[in-house]
């Protein structure tokens, strides 16, 4: 009776699981049965396609400069200090990964656009980011960034206080304990933040529509060009799709390759492990 | 060589963090010869990284993602070599840190905070983190390498005997206050309290002083003569204390090896004996305990 019922139950559990993964496996084996795989290659050689392969890659480079070399001191600030208020702006940085893009866009706008909070001084300057490429490279910081940041705070913390304390006693300033202790050892962890990053800048739509608009050879992304050609043409559509597909499937391998690889590089060894449990 | 010891939570690695500048004192004076390194009223607090200081930490702290050479040179590169040879690990330089046994990760340690060239050797609990059978091994090794470098050294540990094997002078160090202060010899021939007493190994029991007689809970009577009246905590070292023919009746409850003999273990005392001794003993047999009048210690209970 009893193992009648756990088989049953068993069972339950397998028609579940085999019902949401095929809802999930669906939609990406559709992209490759509904596309013409053999136009594939030359549907990615048309203009629309390889300018908007141009854009996107141009702007994700950017933000991504930009995120890593703002973001890592950032979060490395957020990780080793304590200060009134941090918990505040921890949640802050965390607050555009919760944030619908949509949001993000009118934000944006709000923020850098003609006559916005600080769009007037901008222009003053000289500087019109809406519409622009820098709008592009604008929403997908915006968007990304915290990603990195977040995942680079959790990477600073878990670095052994003691470690840092080591080096200190070892003749090493803040800076040089930064660079040859806090950063080789956070960097596993960072990496792979930057991959969700990366991912996520990619993958940019929403904010990217509204701040930055969807101009042919200038703000059209890979992801806005597959809402282009929903009208022109949808083998197009299709054929960028598949190369995200792919593109997301490897960034996605790579970041479980690199959290493995952390994971048994840093481990310490089993020696020292029963003492960890011993109070100081 | 000055051991600071104490039970858990009484301050001791606290103090090597302040004189390590890895934490700020709220007062007070930290200072080496006329290099002051801290001083609350004068608004001195150097950097970590600016004082002569050789810490090794309780878990080793050693770096991960460096080889044993890297590790010991990051301090100071000039003496690698030689400190490598010196603490014997050299066939161990390109190792990574997270490969070797626990003693060799102890001798990293060392050869890495000797690297600076220190004025003062700081050891957080540097024994803690060993097995039994290395920590004998490394102690003893620890005690010739540090006598033969001639270096000021503050030694923190929970445990009296690593302290006393290792240090000149001992510390007890209770709730941020030392509670004595002395040679090994002189903490376990003159206990300040009960705690010192207890904490350098002896045995501790309760009863009340009548007419120049200890009358424990249990009841048994020991000489006390010259001590004032009153409840007291009396305090016995197990090596001032051997089986005889006559003295106090005492049930065994346990017998365990201890140094070159036996320890054994009573209802109310504790005996270092010879381990031929110890091999007739059982738990449960009834045994005669004595000891020198002198060997008693009284301590008031208020």
């Amino acid at each position: 009776m009893t193992a009648l019922r756990s088989n049953a139950f068993t069972g339950l559990l397998a028609l579940c699981a085999a019902t949401a993964l095929a809802f999930l496996a669906l939609p990406l084996i559709a992209l490759f049965t509904e596309a013409p795989l053999g136009d594939v290659p030359a549907l990615l050689g048309e203009d629309v396609v390889r300018s908007a392969l141009e854009v996107t890659l141009r702007t994700n480079l950017i933000a991504n400069v930009l995120i890593v070399a703002l973001g890592t001191p950032a979060a490395y600030f957020l990780a080793s200090r304590r200060f009134p208020g941090r918990a505040l702006v921890i949640t802050l940085v965390e607050l555009p990964l919760v944030l619908p893009p949509a949001v993000a866009g009118i934000g944006l706008l709000a923020a850098f656009g003609v006559g916005g909070l600080a769009g007037s001084q901008l222009q003053d300057a000289g500087i019109v980011l809406p519409f622009t490429e820098w709008a592009v490279v604008a929403a997908v910081t915006f968007v990304a960034s915290p990603f990195y940041v977040r995942q680079g705070i959790t990477a600073f913390e878990s670095v052994d206080r003691s470690l840092i304390d080591a080096a200190r006693t070892l003749g090493a300033g803040p800076a040089r304990t930064f660079w040859r202790i806090s950063l080789p050892l956070a960097a596993a962890g960072l990496l792979s933040g930057w991959v969700l990053a990366f991912a996520r800048g990619v993958g940019e739509f929403g904010a990217t529509i509204m701040f930055a608009g969807n101009v042919k050879g200038e703000t059209q992304t890979l992801t806005l060009a597959i809402y282009e050609s929903l009208d022109t043409g949808l083998d197009v559509a299709l054929a960028i799709g598949i190369v995200l597909v792919v593109f997301s499937a490897a960034l996605l391998l790579s970041y479980k390759l690199i959290a493995a690889w952390a994971d048994s590089k840093l481990r310490l060894p089993l020696s020292s492990a029963p003492s960890r449990l011993m109070s100081r | 060589m000055l051991a600071l010891v104490g039970p858990s939570g009484a301050g001791k690695s606290t103090i090597l963090r302040c004189i390590a500048g890895l934490k700020r004192p709220d007062a007070g004076r930290i200072a080496l010869d006329d290099q002051v390194w801290f001083d609350a009223a004068a608004r001195v607090d150097v950097a970590p990284d600016r004082r002569p200081i050789g810490m090794v930490f309780q878990e080793y702290a050693l770096f991960p993602h460096m080889t044993v050479a890297k590790n010991v040179g990051f301090g100071g590169a000039e003496r690698v070599p030689e400190l490598l040879e010196r603490l014997s690990i050299g066939h161990l330089a390109a190792s990574s840190v997270n490969e070797i046994s626990g003693g060799e990760r102890q001798r990293v340690a060392l050869a890495r905070a000797l690297a600076r060239d220190p004025r003062v050797l700081l050891l957080d609990e540097p024994l803690s983190s060993l097995d039994a059978q290395t920590r004998n091994v490394v102690r003893s090794e620890l005690g010739a390498l540090l006598h033969e470098l001639g270096l000021p050294a503050i030694l923190v540990t929970h445990d009296f005997a690593d302290a006393a094997a290792l240090a000149d002078e001992v510390a007890v160090l209770v709730e941020g206050e030392i509670r004595q202060q002395g040679t090994p010899f002189e903490l376990t021939d003159a206990p300040a309290d009960a705690f010192v007493a207890s904490f350098t190994g002896a045995t501790l029991f309760e009863g009340i002083v009548s007419d120049g007689e200890l009358i424990s809970a249990s009841g048994t009577r020991f000489a006390a003569n010259g001590h004032a009246d009153g409840p007291v905590t009396a305090a016995v070292y197990p090596w001032d204390v051997m089986l005889a023919d006559h003295g106090t009746p005492a049930t065994v409850t346990a017998v365990t090896p201890h140094g070159g003999g036996a320890r054994v273990q009573t209802d109310l005392l504790r005996a270092d004996i010879s381990s031929t001794d110890a091999t007739r003993l059982e738990p449960g047999d009834r045994i005669v305990l004595a000891f020198a009048a002198e060997a008693l210690r009284l301590y008031p209970r208020r």
